[in-house]
């Protein structure tokens, strides 16, 4: 009777997965069929669910456009520069939010999080000023820094709320053994907390990758521009949008970040070592 | 006399001196221009001219009168209450699903962000043609499957481009908030789960009892998360529906953005920016309390 | 007792409080606005455009920059690359944040937009009194702002009617005989809405109007508005688009299209460009940059110029072929270091050499009247057609910085129209005054 059960439930498992997993899927396999095809065909019913005449020129024409790789080279750059940044003060500003209390700590963590809490729109004119007066317009360093901004309140509190879950008698313990306070971070805490770290990565990561607003205003050197407002400049135009060349530079773009993503998973080490006790 | 460092106050140097680097950061980037903006709400701030003169609450004023800022609210609740709360919900289900035995998972995992890594742009405009009214494959899987007897245009529709709208949104962001909660589960002492099982508590009673309290920061964490992310959502607005058909997606994104560069009225953009900002102070705070109310002060 | 957190909120907010103060010093533009050409240095001009990087206009685009520059050796042109749908503000904050391009390209939705926020230079005293003659009357008014000429006209694209030669045929209709009067395309478009599907299976539609929210949809109306005898401001800019029967007519118009199925309901004009591009639509009223487009889109090239063919708009109730165009336009900065060589570059681009290369690839028509009136800009029918057009041709009127905001808020009434059955006079209660509040000085 055990038996039965477990399979009952593992086969419900693998049905909603299933379920989820279409769903999930379905806008990418059509990006996909999308860029196999040109565009006359997407103006015909019923839509083809399969290219009828495989098209790569769409592929062809990106891959062999210097400007995209161009765009796809200064994202990745603004990107990594971002993650770095992020998760270097955020595991700092995290740590001492968790282990170090104080009153109206909880106030300032509302506060950086309040730097989000206000339409980027409005803040535009007055962030082009800034970075101009900084001398950072067209310059990754604009970039990086606007993105970590976006990404950081969050990351901090996602890592205040891990190092929060790591018991406090491991630091103690820690520095009995005479560890310093940045030691005990640095070695007992932080190799405990890599699904956090892997989090707020990919998390900044991903808001750096996607950022359009940014990359739109404070650069504007064609070979500084990074991969939305690029390809909005080459392939969303005046007269016409061109889907096909969109979604080919789109596959082309994630793919490589879906083989990143394969290798990290190893990275997401389950559950914590049997040291962590229990609150 | 306050001399003694106590290790107590050791440590509270400690905490703050890690905080600094993130304060100033965020000092650096981004509190000028908000504090610009902020003073702005009180001026009659128009691109139009170069006089700014003061006029108090005048812009605050206008806009609590209008029913065109209180629509854009009601739009833009709407939309964040209903992705937000089917993100969570999903985002966790997916989660447990990620978390659990079953083969292929770092395949799964790796494979279930593509929709957040895809530049929102691309998928906007792709969901155009998706949604499209006559060619798009959407409707051609309505009709099919007998849902729809005729063909919708659901970015163009008075009732359906709203929910159109949070499709794509929750289609982009529930992977997103599925990986973080999968990372707080992973996070989730296993002695626990063994201590029940010795107990004799079955799965349904270890999920409530244990994963969910378990889990309750890192929800509420993704929850602020999302609701002030979604609060900002310009893009997808824009490009879909650009506020239509007749305000019916003009979310207060898509408001501030008309207000400041078709009105050019940066004075009133700037005051829905400080009404934007006071709602999601008071709505983060319990949001906020849950997340960290395990071991205050 | 723990004031060490306040101590860092106060800081926080002293550094903030510094950087605004140092920020303010650093961004008051510079006093310098007209200087003069120094004789040794290069000159660099920012042209701030959305035609360098599409495919379809960078071979024109590189063309022009390179004859420019070997005519002008002591002149270098950088271009600003801006994606089209946001050029408008990313133009407005960059002048806005003491850093305007030198030139910018422009349009009739954006000039006032920039004129209104002050950051372009009247054009009397930087190009010659010859070019601003020579602009074609119909877009004079559409650049002339509180007496001054802001922008130079550049690239004027008349709306004409495209007809699907094939749909004619197949709707029984002489492939070479299009409409000529307003009631005459209705007919044939009904007859076109009737074969109900093309070769592949793909609805076909007679006529296809844009009827999707946006500032685009409310400019098209514009144009059914003037087909019918209306306005949409008198010469003093007061609203006069609730005057007369010219709305509704416009609007019933649009519902009937609606009703009968005769156009696509909620398409913006990208998709009926598509549409039309694969066979799917009897008509079309779009621009000359149209043969291009259907080459491209259509996936045939040259190929599919023989099955569609291009004449001027029919004639309504105004008993002229009436239609709008829209245009793409040369600015100035006022902050700009290098007006004069700014000036030399605008010039440039206007000149019958410039527009006779940027004609050779894109068949563009010229907003000088001379220019246009070249052998080189007629060589065909196509451009004999488009410019036969602009002779009718009405510009937008746009000396209202909102007028943006009032084509979007207009379209409204379009859909309204095409997606409901509210009667029309409610719907145009319930629209106008939001447009009227644009208009109110």
């Amino acid at each position: 009777m055990k038996f039965n059960k477990k399979t009952v439930v593992q086969s419900f498992k693998y049905g909603l997965l299933f379920i989820l997993f279409v769903l999930f899927m379905f806008p990418v396999y059509w990006i996909i069929n999308v860029s196999l095809q040109n565009n006359a065909a997407l103006f015909q019913f019923p839509p083809h669910w399969a290219p009828q005449n495989l098209f790569i020129e769409s592929y062809r024409m990106v891959l062999a456009s210097e400007e995209f790789l161009m765009f796809y080279k200064n994202t990745f750059i603004v990107a990594a520069g971002s993650t770095l940044l992020s998760v270097l003060v955020s595991i700092l500003a995290g740590y001492g939010f968790s282990k170090f209390r104080f009153p109206s700590m909880g106030i300032l963590l509302v506060l950086f999080l309040s730097t989000q809490m206000f339409p980027a729109v409005t803040l535009l004119i007055g962030l082009y000023t800034l970075y101009g007066s900084l001398g950072l317009l067209n310059t990754y360093a604009a970039l990086i820094l606007a993105s970590t901004t976006t990404a950081l309140p969050f990351c901090i509190m996602l890592m205040k709320t891990f190092f929060d879950h790591i018991s406090k008698e491991l630091g103690e313990a820690a520095e009995m053994d005479g560890a310093t306070q940045l030691g005990t971070l640095i070695r007992v805490i932080l190799p405990l907390s890599k699904p956090g770290i892997m989090a707020v990565s990919i998390y900044t990561f991903l808001v750096a990758w996607d950022d359009f607003l940014f990359g739109l205003t404070l650069v504007s050197d064609l070979d500084m521009r990074t991969l939305s407002p690029g390809l909005s400049l080459k392939f969303l135009g005046e007269f016409s949008y061109n889907w096909s060349a969109a979604a080919a530079a789109a596959v082309i773009a994630t793919v490589p970040l879906l083989v990143v993503f394969l290798f990290l998973q190893r990275f997401m080490v389950a559950g914590l070592s049997a040291g962590s006790v229990k609150e | 006399m306050r001399k003694r460092w106590t290790r107590r106050r050791k440590q509270q140097l400690f905490g703050m001196t890690m905080i600094v680097p993130a304060a100033l950061l965020l000092c650096i980037t981004i509190v000028t221009p908000l504090f610009r903006s902020i003073y702005a709400s009180f001026l009659d701030d128009s691109l139009l001219s170069e006089d700014h003169a003061w006029n108090g609450f005048q812009n605050y004023i206008t806009l609590l009168s209008s029913s065109e800022f209180y629509h854009s609210l009601r739009v833009t609740l709407l939309y964040v209450i209903c992705v937000v709360g089917i993100e969570l919900i999903l985002g966790t289900i997916l989660a447990l699903l990620l978390h659990s035995q079953i083969r292929f998972r770092s395949f799964f995992r790796s494979i279930m962000l593509i929709p957040w890594a895809i530049p929102t742009i691309v998928s906007a405009v792709i969901f155009l043609v998706i949604y499209n009214g006559d060619y798009g494959v959407l409707n051609q899987i309505l009709m099919t499957t007998g849902i729809s007897d005729h063909k919708l245009n659901a970015l163009n529709d008075l009732t359906l481009a709203l929910p159109a709208v949070m499709g794509v949104a929750i289609w982009r962001q529930t992977p997103l908030m599925a990986i973080m909660i999968l990372a707080g589960l992973q996070n989730i002492p296993a002695s626990l789960y063994e201590a029940a099982t010795i107990d004799g508590a079955g799965a349904r009673s270890s999920f409530f009892h244990i994963t969910l309290p378990s889990l309750k920061p890192v929800l509420a964490n993704v929850a602020l998360l999302m609701t002030v992310n979604n609060f900002q959502m310009f893009t997808l607005f824009y490009t879909l529906t650009n506020g239509g058909p007749v305000g019916a997606t003009k979310s207060l994104a898509i408001l501030t953005y008309e207000t400041a560069f078709e009105q050019y009225d940066l004075g009133l953009g700037a005051a829905i920016g400080v009404i934007w900002m006071i709602l999601l102070l008071l709505f983060s705070i319990p949001l906020y309390r849950m997340a960290h109310a395990s071991r205050e002060g | 007792m723990n004031t060490k957190p306040w101590a860092i909120g106060l800081i926080t907010v002293m550094l903030g409080a510094s950087l605004t103060a140092c920020t303010t010093k650093k961004d008051t533009p510079s006093a310098q606005e007209v200087s003069s050409t120094p004789k040794d240095a290069k000159i660099e001009l920012n042209f701030a455009n959305w035609i360098s990087t599409e495919d379809a206009t960078k071979p024109a685009y590189e063309k022009l920059i390179a004859e420019f520059e070997k005519t002008h050796p002591k002149i270098k042109i950088k271009s600003v690359g801006i994606p089209f749908a946001q050029y408008k503000d990313q133009v407005l904050v960059s002048s806005k944040g003491g850093n305007a391009p030198d030139v910018l390209m422009s349009n009739q939705g954006f000039t006032p937009a920039f004129v209104g926020a002050n950051v372009v230079s009247p054009l009397e005293k930087l190009i010659s009194a010859d070019i601003l003659r020579d602009i074609v009357p119909a877009s004079k008014n559409g650049v002339t702002f509180n007496g001054a000429v802001y922008a130079l006209p550049w690239t004027p694209h008349p709306n004409a009617l495209f007809w699907n030669k094939t749909l004619f045929q197949k709707a029984g209709l002489d492939p070479n005989t299009p409409p000529k009067t307003w009631q005459e395309l209705l007919l044939d478009a009904q007859k076109i809405t009737a074969l109900k599907s093309n070769a592949s299976g793909s609805p076909v539609y007679g006529l296809g109007e844009a009827t999707k929210t946006g500032s685009y949809t409310g400019q098209m109306l514009y144009r059914l508005v003037l087909s019918n005898g209306g306005k949409l401001v008198d010469d003093q800019g007061t609203l006069v688009l609730g005057e007369g029967t010219a709305l509704t007519d416009s609007l019933n118009y649009l519902r009937q299209l609606s009703v009968q199925k005769i156009t696509p309901v909620g398409a913006e004009i990208k998709d009926l460009r598509g549409m039309f591009a694969n066979g799917s639509l009897g008509f079309l009223i779009d621009g000359d940059f149209g043969r291009n487009n259907f080459r491209t889109m259509s996936g045939k090239g040259e190929a599919f110029d023989k099955e569609w063919g291009v004449t001027v708009v029919p004639v309504n109730k105004t008993g002229r072929s009436e239609t709008v165009f829209t245009e793409h336009q040369l600015l100035i900065a006022k902050d700009s270091k290098h007006a004069d060589a700014a000036a030399e570059f605008v010039s440039y681009l206007v000149s019958k050499d410039a527009l006779t290369i940027y004609h050779q690839f894109n068949g563009v028509l010229s907003s000088l009247t001379s220019v246009s009136a070249l052998p080189e800009l007629n060589e065909d029918d196509y451009a004999k057609v488009f410019n036969e057009q602009m002779k009718t041709a009405s510009a937008f009127p746009t000396a209202n910085p909102k007028f943006d905001n009032a084509m979007k808020e207009a379209s409204n009434l379009s859909v309204l129209a095409t997606t409901t059955n509210e009667d029309i006079p409610s719907i145009i209660a319930k629209v106008l005054p939001k447009i009227q509040a644009l208009y109110q000085k």
